[in-house]
């Protein structure tokens, strides 16, 4: 695991919220609740946890796609919030890039086209960015299929095609939603090794959303995200079918800490604790007030049932849905 | 932006287009729509003014006359007396292009000005004619108080064949025309010829007369030695006092060669008298009499211009014709001399022209209002497919800017791509839309084309084809401008995954509610109070277009509820039980609304045009029925008897090829007299029709005030009134019922019920003794089918034979003015049949005029009937709806369905099958487009009708321009078989159109369609 040092940071994201405004009767929906998060350079972070804890958005925000509803996002120092359209399109064309999950290809321009093109928004010449774009694609496997258009290529070569967009205006940091997402497994390792080459030989930093173990564990550390939250890191030993294995709670700059559902469940329920001990890297916690006679308040009592599926949990002990991911308790 | 960006952005831009075929074709279609409509319009209105100035001077038979400058006397070395110097002026004339023939020709001695009470004044025109006087040649030479004189043209050598030659040629109705070998020949004109009753290969004998001499007033006796050398000289004195002596001479056994009918032409003055004079050449004279004619100074160079090279416009002809006489006789500063010749050159068709420059004005003015509706039809075309173009290029221009894309560089490879397609598709549009100027002007009714007679020259000039272009390329550049502006300022996330909401706009719904309501009150007036006023003139100019503009966007909305109308209908049905929650459900986007908006723009243009296209052809029916009275018309010099015409008219049939279809079956004639009338001290004009008149004289409901009834009293002492014999004869006039309101001539009349209801007519009138019969009134009549020229319906009273017969004592009487029934017109053999025995009937000596149906029919429907241009505009209009329905549909269906694969995929995820699914889009779209079909149609209904407003105004401006004696009142036709063949024939185009198209989206990769979106 990289080693945090300050002045390596790619970016920095303080106090990130978002909210996505609906005309639902439950209201709008808060998708970030307060993110923290810094990436060194030549990092690789992957962002874990169920579908709809707002791994999409988070990456979305971090890049600049959709404008947080509050907090910031700083690359190398700059503010996102602050930056004019000009500095923020400066930042997309040489700092960060984007791999999306369905790849995003251009329809009507051809693979080489599609990788080129970054380079010609940079200022470089139709004819030299076409050739550096045909130079990666033949490092990448896909040169043959240069000619050919998004609709005319195998799942493979169009993600191999977004990351060589990604990559050729060799930005500082890639922000990768569920790249392997749309692929076979083979394709994802595949994938997968492409990564490693490139981190070897650019040293970019990766922000990877994923669900996948094999990508998840080649992260440097992957940071567990529920509801909106960061609950809690892992290294690259992750185990993507047990996080509570290798979980390590996150208590963020603002003193904040989000216990995962199980871990509250386990000590009984939300309550009043009395810090027993502190000191540097360690504290205790206990009950402050016996519920031993009180009735167990088990975090989403009637969690028997998963509340989007409905799907009988019965005494599986996982955070999460095993039929549709879901999670499992209201951690509010 | 460097060269080689804008190069790329340009090969990206093509090759998107190229590969993005709906997207790239609903650009083109729009772009190729507007600027076919557009060019077409300009081509078309461009080429009705040629046909107009063509048409004003078809007849004239040469186009200008060059005489010296000075008069005899006065610069000598300018003038020449030998013909061989003259006509060699013909030989530089004629190296310029623009000069096709130029001959020797003597008609009259030069114009001067000449000095009177000091003052200089203008010469009266056409004193100094030569004149001839034409008798057997048996006869003596009348003495000079016995004869009527005619103009006589005589005809260089040159003259006889050439440009010059064909002109007077191609009018002959009988015999030929000179053969240059032979000599001592005349052509006549066929009123000369019919007068003194010629016939081609009789000799004639003919005295010539000439100005040789011209004194001042007073001075008489200088001509006396005139009178005595030459018997038959006299002396001629003009309105200035001025004293011409006049040599004449003559030309014995004369061979009558032919018979030429020159048609009048308006606005004629001396020169143009050319056109209906007894014809010789110079081989008919003595040498020294020609060279007397060019020593008298009568000679003149007779030219014809190459017409073809004359400029389309009236301005631009004028100019080109001014600047070809100053070429030709150079300025006063600086006069053009030919061997020291100084010349005047005499245009003989501008002023023609000029006098047209309103007229063409009005007809410009009111095609382009009436294109109205099909120019915004094709903008709508334009706005609409590049909409929905345009917003698939929102997701994609999300993806350029995130990696990087900068606003200028996304506008200029989205303006670059529209730019491409636009350019293409607007010079396309130029090309097909000039070249179907060339169809459009065939158009002789509603869809009806033949081909024309005219040279025209079709295209535009270069500055409308520039604001043409600026118009339809520029709207799409600007549309495409301001979409990418929008795209650029949304959040990237927004513009990958969002559609835009539709926002109501009340202020635009309120103003499209109070179109519609200021149109539907103009229907209504049309329909029920359709007097012409100011406030209804107002609703009659801009209520069509308030209700085809507000009532489309009104009932588009209302369309928008077709599915759920077949929800209700069909529901339970085992049709659509089982995709009933799916079409229930499915919430119509905006673009599917915008499509049932054109099918309704569309499908009203289309039903009105069937409908104003049908009655046009009716009025023009009309129009020639009113003019030749009946299937044949023939005016004969003197009243002849019905067997008279029989045996005419069967010896002019056998000379026809369609002898078979020719088939008289009724006559009828018209006697024309003025008769006395009790209480009236100048009697009254009154037309005396036989009895048979009924059936063969094309009467119409319009014809007489209380309908065509009202004609059976006629036998029973009835008679009908012009409106000014009403008023003189103090007739009970009623209101007039029987007539559209709009234009009757019977409006302005005070209604007076205490007036007769019959009168006492005597006959014959101006005798002391005269028969006395009481007739009563029955009515009033507009016009008289097939009245002659010179008879004024509005003065004249209508009576039948038998009245007539109970005052002349029950003889017979005879009539000039002859119909006769002959065959079925709408049938094209009748048709041509009638044209050829009218040339025929025209060819007799006896005959003064023949009228026939079916030309009458041909130049009306030519010129536009009651409105120049108004078939091809109508026809234009068809095309163009028809089109634009069809593009629509497939364009701009494939692209909704496009966009709505994603819904199909899922429904197709969750079991529904490819039949479901079919079912499901088609029921859909096709109920939306039914229903916009029906109320399209309904709304072309209610727009035909508000239109004839329009028209009618129009109409009656055209017919009072082009001073035509009948006011035929335009009655809306309702062809419903017509209708409904043109209509059911775009609905199953159309329909066809949906299918396909839906089908080919139903049956795409729809797991690939899921996984990708």
């Amino acid at each position: 695991m990289t080693i945090l040092n300050v002045e390596n940071e790619v970016l920095r994201a303080e106090d990130l919220y978002h909210v996505y405004e609906t005309e639902s009767v439950d209201g709008n929906v808060v998708a970030l609740r307060g993110i923290h998060i810094k990436i060194l350079a030549g990092e690789v972070v992957a962002v874990v946890g169920p579908s709809g804890s707002g791994k999409s958005t988070l990456m979305k925000c971090l890049g600049g796609l959709m404008k947080a509803s509050a907090g910031d996002v700083f690359f190398k120092e700059k503010s996102i919030a602050k930056l004019s359209n000009a500095e923020l399109l400066e930042l997309r064309q040489k700092t960060v890039s984007y791999i999306f999950q369905n790849s995003n290809l251009l329809p009507y321009m051809t693979v080489l086209n599609n990788v080129a093109m970054p380079l010609k928004y940079l200022g470089v010449s139709p004819g030299r960015a076409r050739k550096e774009a045909m130079q990666l694609l033949d490092r990448l496997g896909i040169s043959n299929q240069a000619k050919m258009l998004p609709n005319q290529i195998s799942g493979g070569e169009k993600q191999r095609t977004a990351i060589a967009r990604a990559l050729i205006t060799k930005p500082t940091i890639i922000l990768a939603d569920e790249p392997t997402g749309s692929v076979d497994p083979v394709t994802s390792r595949e994938i997968l090794k492409l990564f490693k080459e490139i981190i070897a030989d650019s040293g970019v930093s990766f922000l990877i959303v994923t669900h996948n173990r094999e990508l998840a564990e080649f992260a440097d550390r992957s940071l567990e995200l529920v509801d909106g939250r960061f609950v809690a890191e892992h290294g690259s030993d992750i185990d993507m079918s047990n996080l509570s294995g290798t979980r390590n709670i996150i208590i963020d700059q603002t003193g904040n800490m989000t216990l995962p559902s199980r871990v509250l469940e386990k000590i009984g329920g939300p309550g009043s604790f009395e810090l027993t001990h502190i000191e540097r890297d360690k504290i205790n916690i206990m009950r402050a007030i016996d519920i031993s006679n009180e009735p167990v308040i088990r975090v989403g009592s009637a969690q028997t049932l998963c509340p989007a599926c409905g799907y009988q949990y019965e005494n599986i002990d996982s955070d999460t849905c095993a039929r549709c991911g879901s999670l499992r308790a209201n951690s509010n | 932006m460097n060269l080689s960006r804008q190069i790329d952005n340009f090969f990206i831009g093509a090759r998107s287009a190229w590969l993005a075929k709906s997207r790239g074709l609903a650009v083109f279609s729009g772009v190729l729509l507007s600027t076919v409509v557009l060019s077409a319009i300009l081509s078309y209105s461009n080429a009705l003014g040629q046909v107009a100035m063509q048409e004003s001077i078809k007849d004239v038979l040469y186009d200008a006359l060059i005489t010296f400058k000075n008069e005899p006397g006065f610069q000598t070395e300018s003038r020449t007396n030998s013909i061989t110097q003259f006509s060699s002026i013909c030989n530089t004339l004629q190296s310029k292009p623009e000069i096709l023939d130029c001959s020797l020709v003597f008609f009259r001695q030069g114009i001067y000005p000449h000095l009177y009470d000091n003052q200089w004044e203008a010469q009266e025109k056409g004193i100094k004619n030569i004149l001839a006087d034409i008798y057997d040649t048996d006869t003596t030479a009348p003495e000079r108080t016995d004869i009527s004189w005619n103009k006589l043209l005589i005809l260089g050598s040159d003259a006889i064949d050439g440009q010059l030659g064909e002109a007077y040629s191609s009018k002959i109705v009988d015999g030929a025309w000179f053969d240059s070998a032979t000599d001592k020949e005349v052509v006549l004109p066929l009123e000369e010829a019919s007068k003194i009753n010629v016939r081609v290969g009789d000799k004639v004998n003919m005295t010539l007369s000439f100005v040789n001499d011209t004194y001042a007033e007073g001075k008489v006796g200088e001509c006396k030695s005139l009178h005595e050398n030459l018997g038959r000289s006299f002396i001629e004195t003009d309105d200035s006092g001025s004293v011409h002596c006049r040599q004449t001479t003559y030309l014995e056994e004369m061979s009558v060669i032919g018979i030429y009918q020159a048609a009048d032409v308006d606005g004629i003055d001396i020169d143009m008298e050319l056109q209906s004079r007894i014809i010789v050449n110079t081989n008919a004279l003595r040498n020294d009499l020609v060279n007397d004619l060019m020593a008298t100074d009568h000679g003149a160079l007779a030219l014809k211009i190459d017409r073809s090279l004359i400029p389309s416009t009236v301005g631009d002809a004028k100019k080109w014709l001014i600047d070809l006489e100053d070429s030709i006789q150079g300025t006063a500063s600086n006069p053009a001399k030919y061997s020291n010749i100084e010349i005047t050159y005499s245009d003989e068709i501008r002023d023609l022209l000029s006098g047209l420059t309103w007229f063409i004005v009005f007809i410009r003015i009111f095609d382009y209002v009436l294109m109205i509706p099909v120019i915004l039809l094709s903008l709508s075309v334009l706005i609409y497919g590049l909409n929905l173009a345009l917003e698939q290029r929102r997701a994609e221009v999300a993806i350029h800017r995130t990696y990087g894309g900068t606003s200028k560089a996304l506008l200029g490879l989205i303006l670059s791509e529209v730019f491409l397609v636009s350019i293409v598709a607007w010079v396309a549009g130029y090309f097909i839309g000039i070249f179907s100027a060339n169809f459009i002007i065939d158009a002789v009714g509603f869809m009806e084309f033949e081909s024309n007679e005219y040279d025209l020259r079709f295209g535009i000039s270069r500055i409308s084809a520039a604001v043409i272009f600026c118009i339809i390329v520029g709207l799409a550049m600007i549309i495409a401008w301001s979409k990418t502006k929008r795209f650029l300022s949304m959040e990237i996330e927004e513009a990958i995954l969002k559609e835009s909401k539709p926002k109501t706009n009340t202020i635009l719904l309120l103003i499209n509610i109070t179109l519609f309501a200021i149109g539907l009150t103009a229907l209504t007036v049309s329909m029920f109070k359709p007097d012409l006023n100011f406030t209804n003139g107002t609703l009659y100019i801009i209520g069509p277009f308030a209700l085809w503009i507000g009532g489309s966007i009104i009932l588009a909305k209302i369309s928008g509820f077709g599915p759920k109308f077949v929800a209700v209908l069909l529901g339970k049905t085992p049709i659509l039980s089982d995709v009933i929650i799916g079409i229930r459900s499915s919430g119509l986007n905006r673009s599917m609304n915008q499509l049932g908006l054109i099918v309704i723009l569309t499908i009203s243009i289309v039903t009105m045009a069937v409908f104003q296209g049908y009655t046009g052809s009716l009025v023009d029916k009309r129009s020639a029925s009113a003019s030749s009275g009946a299937d044949i018309q023939i005016i004969f010099s003197q009243p002849v008897s019905q067997l008279s015409v029989e045996t005419l008219l069967k010896s002019s049939i056998n000379k026809t090829k369609l002898s078979e279809t020719l088939q008289p079956s009724g006559f009828s004639s018209m006697y024309r007299d003025r008769f006395g009338v009790h209480g009236q001290r100048q009697g009254i004009e009154v037309l005396v029709l036989s009895a048979n008149h009924r059936n063969v004289l094309h009467w119409q409901d319009q014809t007489v005030q209380n309908g065509l009834d009202s004609l059976l009293e006629l036998p029973t002492l009835g008679f009908t009134s012009g409106v000014e014999a009403a008023k003189k004869l103090d007739l009970a006039a009623r209101p007039d019922t029987g007539f559209i309101n709009l234009g009757s001539p019977f409006e302005d009349f005070d209604y007076n019920d205490s007036g007769f209801d019959s009168i006492a007519l005597t006959y014959p009138y101006d005798t002391n003794n005269p028969q006395v019969v009481s007739i009563n009134y029955i009515g009033g009549h507009r016009w008289v089918p097939g009245a002659p020229q010179g008879i004024q319906a509005d003065e004249v009273v209508i009576i039948e034979e038998s009245t007539f017969r109970s005052l002349n004592n029950n003889n017979d009487y005879l009539a000039s003015y002859w119909f006769v029934e002959l065959c079925d017109e709408n049938n094209s053999k009748c048709r041509k049949g009638l044209g050829e025995l009218n040339s025929h009937l025209s060819n007799d000596v006896s005959v003064v005029s023949v009228r026939d149906w079916a030309t009458q029919y041909d130049e009306v429907s030519r010129m536009g009937g009651l409105i120049f241009g108004t078939p091809g505009i109508l026809s234009l209009q068809y095309i163009v709806a028809t089109f634009a329905t069809l593009a629509s549909s497939m364009v701009f269906l494939s692209l909704i369905l496009t966009r709505r694969k994603r819904e199909l995929a899922i429904l197709q995820s969750i079991g529904a099958s490819a039949g479901q699914l079919s079912r499901l889009v088609i029921f859909e779209i096709i109920s939306v487009f039914t229903f916009s079909l029906i109320l399209g149609g309904l709304l072309g209904l209610g727009l035909a009708q508000t239109f004839t407003g329009l028209f009618s105004m129009f109409g009656a401006a055209f017919q009072y321009i082009l001073q035509s004696q009948v006011l035929i009142a335009r009655e809306l036709v309702w062809p419903w078989p017509q209708v409904l063949l043109v209509n059911g024939l775009v609905f199953v185009l159309v329909w066809v159109a949906l299918m396909a198209t839906t089908l080919r989206a139903i049956r795409s990769d729809l797991p690939t369609v899921l996984k990708e979106e």
